[in-house]
């Protein structure tokens, strides 16, 4: 369904570039060819797609706040990256199986990176008009940035630079070369940085500098405004969000007059309402629906191979500050009865924090196979008996099931544990400041690059866990020398030497890798599931 | 009969006055304020102080109470901590839907319960009676949530006569119509246990009004059964439904916060619970305050009511 000439047409024609960026461009030409190609073969087999109609998406979850720097959660991103755009963008028409999705143009026609991966510098796209008709520049971008970055800019926000700081922390300076040309300058080698800036954390979705001086920093969530496929219509909380197709799009039209997102958390009212009619896309199918859904002539989409739920711990925790109580944790864990008793099945147990999408994972790195007499003669030989350790484990009500399944494993070599469910935003607002009596929280992430290791290390190891000084302390160099990689492709190794690292000292938990994250009735064409955590429903249209 | 209504009015406001004291201390008594726990790890001391500064939190308790009730009064109820809008916005609208729902079920709750029990109670010993009570032996024993999954899987998803989630078709025109179709079985599912006790109280009256000596000299002397029934046991039937209802209303608001979540009804439930889980202050109190107006409205609806229905009370004097 893409219109060829929009990705084909991108491809910059300047002659001065360095060669790596040479062969990034015959590789986009290339890219593009086949997404015209495979496209047309979807078109054809689906009918010609029709304008018009609107379409209902069931979410499992309130969405947080629409603001992109502020906002933390995979139900807020598919909202609002219809919304807000990046400079660059990744090819969400690739099915999942096809691995991580290749990055194409969006706000920038081009982009080039030196050869020391420290300067990038983009070429924007001239006549873009944000929805409030304002004008897309390269003032425009070095305003986002400077709210997040400039702590002596009149509109920096502490929120925001708490949010986007992994990705912007080593910001040197952001420069505007011209009106269209706009210049990152990074302290240290980056070469992920382009990679992270469609991604649906620490988003980079650039906003109109006017509307956050007209509503102020909390005002922006309320009237998002950006250059995306669609505008932002209201937002009731408990209820809806409505967004209605921008015409003036600069890309492709999109095909729907309307998308409504619904909050049903309730699994079973969900169902209902895409069984009835009510809704068109359910996300997070409940394991034990997913059978029934396909036999009704529903689809189910395989895929989130980009993510998977994992925990973290909290090293200020008395028994998980400790090594030996956290490898009997990861022994005494059943991850293979719990993706086949819990998710029937539909998901794969998980063994590293490399998600499977992950240009590094490795099915052959695994931290600890399922050994239950092993955790028992770890925790005696470190002293404990029978329910002398004890702690909470605090989680979202969408992964309680599996935290129970812990629950009950743990039960069985002596750990007592204390579950804790909340609502995502009451649960996430909790998580910054962790009880002492908490010690492992649950999340639900990936990543396509390697670039992850240090995400996850930075924001769940050492922010939220507070585990800088109580970890094995060869991890973080480990990952400095990866992260400073020029190549992605040498930087491969480096991240896999520094996961074995981690996954000795048994410094994340990754638990299952579930598939079924999305349900679509027959009426609903184009809707792909890239190996991403969130779609692209500009390209999906109505049969009737 | 003025002064009785008035005596009901100031007796009211001290209630409401001791809830709000409680309301707001019991906000309080937990452990940690909501800025501090939400933003500990990721802001500096200073940042944290001024956002504390922000929403008052750095004042002594009473100024705190205070200032909260008069801007609780103004209309004014603050921002909500982990919502980041005005409470006013968010808690105005969903209690709208709440009380439209619950003014449904108690609708359905008064014609099915009152129908019910009084067909049953004319027709005492009957198959009728006899098939009403099994339904109402068995049915209020039936969790909320419980039926109301059933009626969404039969009248929903099977049968699909009436929609199953939300208060709207988002698709279509949104009119009250659509409103109506959608109240439908959310309405049932809240009234559904309310209603059986009602219809078992009124069969019990029934039944006790019918075999008094009074009617039974009334029908000695030869008067229509049209007649009893209308200016006896219609009259004296009132009195106890509505005390009952009065009762019960606060039993059907409880119900209907399950009910929401079942129905995805975007009503007041959800966001409290989600409030008093994430210790959103401002949100817990004006939503708490909300309902528990509520409760002292109905309850003083129901006693002026009865009070307007006492013979007793017509010719002035205080209530008994």
């Amino acid at each position: 369904m893409t219109v060829p000439g929009r990705v084909s047409s991108s491809v910059p024609r300047s002659g001065a570039e360095t060669r790596r960026h040479a062969g990034l461009r015959l590789a986009a030409a290339l890219l593009a060819g086949v997404v015209a190609w495979s496209a047309h073969g979807i078109a054809q087999a689906q009918g010609t797609p029709r304008t018009g109609g609107t379409l209902v998406v069931g979410q499992y979850q309130e969405p947080t706040v629409y603001d992109p720097n502020r906002q933390y959660s995979w139900e807020t991103y598919r909202v609002d990256k219809h919304i807000y755009e990046s400079l660059v963008a990744e090819d969400l028409s690739r099915p999942a199986k096809d691995g991580p999705p290749p990055l194409v143009p969006a706000l920038a026609e081009s982009w080039q990176v030196s050869d020391d991966a420290r300067t990038f510098t983009f070429k924007l796209r001239q006549g873009v008009k944000f929805h409030d008709g304002t004008d897309f520049n390269a003032q425009a971008v070095q305003f986002n940035v400077r709210r997040y970055t400039d702590p002596a800019f009149e509109f920096y926000d502490v929120r925001a630079a708490a949010t986007m700081k992994p990705v912007y922390g080593n910001l040197q300076e952001v420069k505007v070369v011209d009106d269209h040309t706009v210049q990152f300058v990074f302290k240290a080698p980056f070469v992920d940085f382009p990679r992270l800036l469609p991604q649906g954390n620490y988003v980079s979705g650039i906003f109109s500098p006017a509307a956050l001086k007209k509503y102020g920093q909390d005002g922006l969530a309320l009237h998002p405004t950006g250059t995306g496929p669609f505008k932002f219509v209201e937002r009731v909380h408990g209820e809806k969000t409505v967004l209605v197709r921008n015409d003036k799009y600069w890309g492709a039209r999109p095909y729907l007059d309307r998308i409504i997102f619904r909050p049903i958390p309730d699994d079973a009212t969900r169902l209902a309402a895409l069984r009835s009619g009510e809704i068109d896309i359910l996300t997070r199918v409940p394991a034990d629906a997913a059978d029934g859904l396909e036999s009704g002539g529903y689809t189910v989409r395989d895929s989130t191979t980009a993510g998977q739920l994992f925990l973290g711990w909290n090293f200020r925790n008395e028994f998980t500050s400790k090594q030996a109580v956290r490898q009997a944790i990861l022994l005494a864990i059943d991850r293979e009865g719990l993706a086949r008793t819990i998710f029937k099945g539909r998901a794969v147990p998980s063994y590293s924090i490399f998600n499977i999408g992950n240009t590094a994972y490795d099915a052959a790195q695994k931290d600890f196979a399922y050994d239950p007499a092993r955790a028992r003669e770890l925790l005696k030989k470190a002293g404990y008996k029978e329910g002398d350790v004890h702690f909470t484990i605090i989680t979202d009500v969408a992964n309680q099931p599996s935290v129970e399944w812990i629950q009950r494993d743990l039960g069985k070599v002596g750990i007592k544990v204390n579950v804790i469910s909340q609502e995502w935003l009451t649960y996430t607002s909790k998580l910054a400041n962790l009880a002492p009596d908490t010690g492992l929280f649950t999340m639900e992430w990936g990543f396509v690059t390697p670039y992850w290791l240090k995400l996850a290390f930075d924001g769940y190891v050492i922010t939220r866990g507070g585990g800088e000084k109580v970890v094995d302390q060869a991890i973080a160099p480990a990952i400095a020398k990866a992260a400073s990689q020029t190549s992605e492709r040498a930087a491969v190794a480096a991240w896999k030497s520094a996961n074995a690292l981690a996954q000795r000292d048994a410094v994340f938990l990754p638990l299952v890798t579930f598939r079924n994250h999305f349900a679509n009735s027959q009426n609903v064409q184009g809707f792909n599931v890239p190996a991403q955590n969130f779609y692209d429903l500009s390209k999906v249209w109505l049969k009737k | 009969m003025t002064r009785a209504i008035v005596y009901r009015f100031l007796q009211a406001i001290p209630i409401f006055l001791v809830v709000s004291v409680l309301v707001f201390l019991i906000a309080h008594a937990g452990d940690g304020d909501p800025v501090t726990n939400a933003l500990a790890s990721t802001l500096p001391q200073e940042s944290i102080d001024a956002i504390r500064k922000e929403y008052g939190l750095d004042q002594p308790v009473l100024v705190q109470y205070a200032l909260w009730l008069e801007h609780l009064m103004a209309g004014d109820w603050g921002t909500s901590l982990v919502l980041r809008t005005p409470v006013f916005e968010v808690l105005a609208r969903s209690f709208g839907n709440t009380l439209l729902l619950a003014a449904a079920a108690v609708a359905v709750c008064l014609a099915g319960g009152v129908a019910v029990g009084v067909l049953s109670g004319l027709k005492r010993g009957s198959w009728i009676d006899g098939a009403a009570m099994l339904v109402i032996q068995v049915g209020h024993n039936f969790p909320v949530f419980w039926s109301g999954l059933l009626l969404i899987w039969v009248f929903g998803v099977r049968l699909q006569w009436f929609p199953v989630s939300g208060m709207y078709d988002m698709r279509g025109d949104q009119d009250w119509l659509d409103l109506l179709h959608h109240l439908v079985l959310p309405a049932i599912a809240a009234a559904v246990i309310s209603m059986l006790i009602l219809a078992q109280l009124v069969r019990a009256q029934v039944i006790d009004i019918m075999g008094s000596d009074y009617l039974r000299t009334f029908r000695a002397q030869g008067l229509p059964r049209s007649l009893l029934l209308r200016r006896h046991l219609g009259r004296n039937l009132l009195s106890p439904v509505i005390n009952v209802t009065g009762l019960q209303v606060g039993y059907l608001l409880s119900g209907v916060i399950f009910v929401e979540n079942v129905f995805n009804w975007p009503g007041i439930g959800t966001q409290l619970y989600n409030a008093a889980a994430g210790k959103d202050y401002p949100m817990i109190q004006a939503g708490v305050m909300l309902v528990t107006g509520c409760f002292i409205a109905v309850n003083l609806a129901t006693d002026v009511a009865l009070d307007l229905l006492n013979p007793r009370l017509r010719n002035g004097g205080g209530p008994a």
